[in-house]
């Protein structure tokens, strides 16, 4: 694998890392809390779960930024206006580098939201 | 490593962004593109954010709707079916014209792009002038504080038209910038609306068919 090829991956991991980990805790965490607010869901421990959903996704979302620092890092001798496929690397590893620490911020007020709150009552 | 680009061309083989500052020369330079320029991307993650702020007042619309027995809530209106439904569809159709911009631009046909998008903005200006007389008819009938409902309804279709603002201010742009002439970072802008443009039709599309299952479901 050439070395353009490694870091066209790595960008695109950079990119799309963040929003699908994302998806899948707060997917996972509602219908986990869902599960337990069921009348059978009394086995399943609503504060755990939503832990090491947050702790995952955190590691998935520092491994994308770090994705995104490592492209950026590798494309310092060209610029936005580059022919592909460096133009476009550079571009989204900029754009990745602070959309990744926003997503950051999301998983973890979605995780201690999760937490703090009551799971099974009414809204 | 930025020697050898995409396709096994060196990089001063490839047209700049910089380059083309006349119709001939655009339609030139950018049949020698090797991809999308890097507008395109930009875009694209717009749209992409966008589309996720949007489906997740969708599926909050949804889940709402899944916890009440009935929807709409009693005493909150129905909301109205055929002339929503038209008028997205007429929305929609503005995708036609906005393309063939698009296209006339990657060919250098400056006026044909020009009267396009033209045509394009007078059909999405009547759009959004009938959907603000009618949004703001309804605010005087029922408000967003009234219940869940109202709050979603009015969310959804209020971001919705924010959309198609920004897009009508967008084409606005895009016209007084090729009223100066074609170059290729007016080539990318005009890609990138056009592309702006189908989301929004396809959102709308969405929108009004999400708001109005609560007649038709």
């Amino acid at each position: 694998m050439t070395r353009l090829r490694k870091l066209s991956l790595l960008q695109w991991f950079g990119l799309f890392a963040a929003a699908g980990i994302w998806l899948a805790q707060h997917g996972i965490g509602q219908g986990m809390a869902e599960a337990r607010c069921s009348a059978a869901g009394g086995g399943i421990s609503n504060d755990a779960v939503q832990i090491v959903l947050m702790i995952v996704a955190g590691v998935v979302i520092l491994a994308a930024e770090a994705a995104s620092v490592v492209v950026f890092r590798a494309t310092s001798d060209a610029s936005y206006h580059s022919p592909p496929p460096v133009g476009r690397m550079r571009m989204i590893a900029i754009a990745t580098m602070s959309t990744n620490l926003i997503f950051l911020v999301i998983i973890l007020l979605d995780g201690i939201a999760s937490i703090l709150d009551v799971a099974c009552r009414n809204s | 490593m930025t020697d050898y680009i995409f396709g096994g061309r060196r990089e001063g083989e490839v047209p700049r962004t910089h380059e083309g500052r006349n119709p001939r020369d655009v339609s030139h330079l950018a049949s020698q593109r090797l991809g999308v320029p890097v507008a395109w991307w930009g875009i694209a993650m717009l749209v992409a954010s966008e589309a996720t702020l949007m489906f997740t007042f969708i599926g909050t619309y949804y889940y709402l709707r899944s916890k009440t027995p009935v929807w709409p809530p009693v005493g909150d209106p129905e909301p109205h079916v055929v002339v929503p439904l038209i008028l997205a569809g007429v929305l929609a159709t503005t995708s036609l014209p906005m393309q063939l911009a698009s296209m006339a631009a990657r060919a250098g046909r400056l006026v044909a792009t020009r009267r396009l998008i033209v045509l394009a903005l007078i059909v999405q200006c009547g759009y959004i002038s009938y959907e603000m007389w009618d949004y703001q008819h309804e605010l005087q009938t029922t408000t967003p504080s009234h219940d869940a409902y109202e709050s979603i309804y009015y969310v959804l279709l209020g971001a919705d038209h924010g959309h198609v603002w920004i897009g009508i201010l967008l084409n606005v742009w895009l016209l007084a910038k090729l009223g100066r002439g074609l170059t290729m970072y007016r080539l990318n802008a005009t890609i990138a609306v056009t592309w702006y443009w189908h989301f929004v039709n396809l959102l709308t599309l969405f929108v009004i068919g999400t708001l109005t299952s609560a007649t038709l479901l």
